[in-house]
């Protein structure tokens, strides 16, 4: 993938992605119907279902290049997987601060250490782990290498958080609509929430290739730094 | 600096930087001091209401701050590695 395509790719993703933004904030302040258990606060529900989505989306890319860099050693798996990982810590930093603001109106608490609760968290440091420990070592390679592992074996994690609320009695809802019922959300908000899983996800990939751009110029200067060393 | 002239201007101060030096501790005070004592005077269930507001518009706001504070760092990142291309 050469760098224009990988510049044009971001480019007409992230306008789909920002044009889907506006839309789906304009759904979510003017459309959508208001819940009536839990008032204008069940508006969060769109950014916090989204962020998480989004994150482990972008937690399974970072899993997928893992395993292949794993298997092909290939720089530019391990630079799709670093920029992966930043954006899942971006977005699941969104979902994980939406969610205790609204908890704390849902639940009367901002956090508790329920099952999914603590294994979103887990997952939070794991992918905070899996970008710091490329600077734990000297031998650069050797770094990829350990990041590569933790990214395949923090993949262990993604389908956990979805299960713990099956599998364990929680303070958590149960999935309102990745269920084998089908969705249990009225039409309005299950349009308005998909149009946001929608627009975060072309935007994750439009900055998931911005960001593996610059990895890629990065790479190119010091290559670059290396050849003049060479020939000083 | 025509910037803070016509500002200046706008807030009747002589210096361009007075009116922002009296802004920023106002905005400031607005966001520490809670919602609550705003809503004292009010009905619990608009209190309540009011609550609810807050809390969609930080979770949107926060949202944003991350979102942008990730695409600006990106930038960043591009813009250093251009520089050092060139």
């Amino acid at each position: 993938m050469s760098l224009t395509s990988i510049r044009r790719g971001a480019l007409i993703l992230g306008f789909l992605g920002v044009s889907l933004t506006l839309v789906f904030h304009w759904m979510v302040f003017f459309w959508v119907s208001t819940e009536a258990t839990l008032g204008i606060s069940q508006r969060i529900f769109y950014i916090h279902v989204a962020g998480m989505w989004t994150g482990l989306l972008a937690f399974i890319v970072v899993a997928v290049c893992s395993a292949m860099y794993l298997w092909l050693r290939d720089d530019r798996l391990d630079q799709i997987g670093q920029a992966a990982a930043e954006g899942g810590l971006v977005f699941f930093a969104i979902g994980l601060t939406a969610g205790p603001l609204w908890a704390r109106l849902a639940w009367g608490t901002w956090w508790t250490w329920e099952p999914r609760l603590t294994l979103s968290l887990l997952a939070f440091f794991i992918y905070i782990g899996y970008l710091m420990v490329r600077g734990a070592t000297e031998n650069r390679e050797r770094g990829k290498m350990f990041a590569a592992v933790i990214g395949v074996v923090g993949a262990i994690n993604i389908p956990l958080i979805h299960v713990s609320v099956l599998w364990f009695r929680s303070l958590h809802p149960e999935p309102v609509v990745a269920r084998v019922e089908g969705p249990a959300l009225p039409p309005d908000m299950l349009i308005t929430m998909l149009t946001s899983v929608l627009a975060w996800t072309a935007l994750l990939f439009a900055l998931i290739l911005l960001r593996y751009g610059a990895a890629r110029l990065e790479a190119r200067a010091e290559e670059r730094a290396l050849q003049r060393g060479a020939t000083a | 600096m025509k910037v803070r002239l016509k500002l200046s201007r706008l807030f009747g101060s002589r210096s361009g930087t007075n009116w922002l030096a009296a802004i920023v501790p106002l905005i400031g005070l607005a966001l520490i001091i809670p919602a609550e004592i705003f809503a004292q005077e009010m009905p619990a269930a608009t209190r309540l209401e009011m609550r609810h507001f807050w809390h969609v518009f930080i979770a949107y706001a926060l949202a944003w701050v991350i979102l942008f504070g990730w695409v600006l760092s990106i930038l960043k990142r591009l813009r250093r590695v251009e520089e050092k291309l060139d």
